[in-house]
């Protein structure tokens, strides 16, 4: 049985880092954007705007904050 | 049931094929590199019995899990998870592959992946019991690693449009072209467009998450299904934007090469 419940938090722990990894902020904005699903659904003419604005809106800013960090630990290890 | 495509349109049965074909593609891809690498260092036998033994594993998974949640979840709840699951892979496979294409982060490398493989495993002449079965555990763990992200990719978006059969026989498809062409071509695995691959999948994983997230929440999209062509369109012209913006604006580090790490896919 310990081998068992060793092998499922070993697969929990790799879905883990496979969905959410280094980049926790892209499940924060991914949670966000059901959320801004369920706010908006009883307003279809706003929901079928409002929900791929939101999407794009997190793609940019997933690679904003990509870039960011990449930029930061540059000059980190050049200051270095 | 598990075929079922009682949708009325087939726009997102065509994407869903796409998507998952392509996506088990690329992986099926960096997982062959392993198993090739351990076969010609190991031997055959090994390889296959572990990359075997990791399908059979991940096939287990899809029938166990993509099933169950078909027949007992709520479709709407289904669609809610399923749509987050997509989203979240979608944002993560572009956000690699915006920066991959700015020259930001390294590309994956097949064929140095190969080498450090073939050298891990070579670096001992002497092939005991132990080294023996590590050739085996090497190639299942890389066939299981790379096929994880499949088959949350099969569930995902089998399971949010009751296909789970359709996306499991795409993803089986492009596992059996991978190995077919990769058996002749073995060496030539690098060439494969993967960041462009990545892209694409990227693009429609994002595309079909808003899409599902929005359906379970209960938003009724114009079009129905044929709504997922403008979002996939919008996607990809915002992620070549993005890409175009970003190898403008930064300074690609002079010393990026491609990554040699297996599972840094």
């Amino acid at each position: 049985m310990k081998a068992v419940g060793r092998a499922v938090v070993r697969v929990a722990l790799a879905i883990w880092d496979f969905l959410v990894g280094d980049t926790p902020e892209v499940l924060v904005i991914t949670l966000a954007i059901v959320g801004i699903a369920f706010a908006v659904r009883a307003h279809d003419s706003a929901a079928v705007i409002v929900l791929p604005i939101c999407a794009a809106a997190a793609l940019i800013g997933v690679v904003r904050f990509g870039r960011m960090r990449i930029d930061a630990k540059r000059s980190e290890s050049e200051q270095h | 049931m598990m075929f079922a495509t009682s949708s009325p349109a087939t726009t997102s049965l065509v994407g869903l094929l796409i998507a998952v074909f392509a996506a088990s593609m690329v992986e099926m891809v960096e997982a062959l590199t392993i198993v090739v690498a351990v076969g010609s260092t190991r031997g055959w036998r090994n390889a296959l019995r572990g990359a075997a033994a990791a399908l059979l594993v991940l096939g287990v998974l899809v029938g166990a899990g993509g099933v169950a949640l078909v027949k007992y979840a709520p479709i709407d709840t289904l669609r809610v998870v399923a749509g987050t699951l997509l989203l979240l892979l979608g944002l993560s496979w572009l956000r690699k592959a915006v920066l991959r294409s700015a020259g930001l982060i390294a590309l994956h490398d097949e064929d140095a992946i190969f080498s450090r493989t073939v050298k891990s495993l070579s670096d001992d002449q002497q092939v005991s019991k132990t080294q023996d079965a590590q050739g085996f555990v090497v190639a299942f763990k890389g066939v299981f690693v790379e096929g994880m992200e499949v088959v949350l990719i099969v569930i995902g978006l089998g399971a949010s449009q009751h296909r789970i059969g359709w996306a499991a026989v795409a993803a089986g498809a492009a596992a059996v072209l991978v190995a077919g062409v990769g058996a002749l071509v073995v060496r030539q695995l690098s060439e494969v467009p993967e960041n462009l691959l990545k892209t694409v999948v990227g693009v429609m994983l994002t595309s079909f998450g808003t899409f599902w997230i929005g359906e379970g929440a209960g938003v009724r999209w114009p079009g129905s299904d044929a709504t997922l062509v403008v979002l996939v369109a919008g996607f990809a012209v915002l992620t070549m934007l993005l890409i175009s913006w970003t190898r403008r604006t930064s300074r690609p580090a002079p010393e990026i090469t491609k990554t040699t790490d297996p599972v840094a896919s």
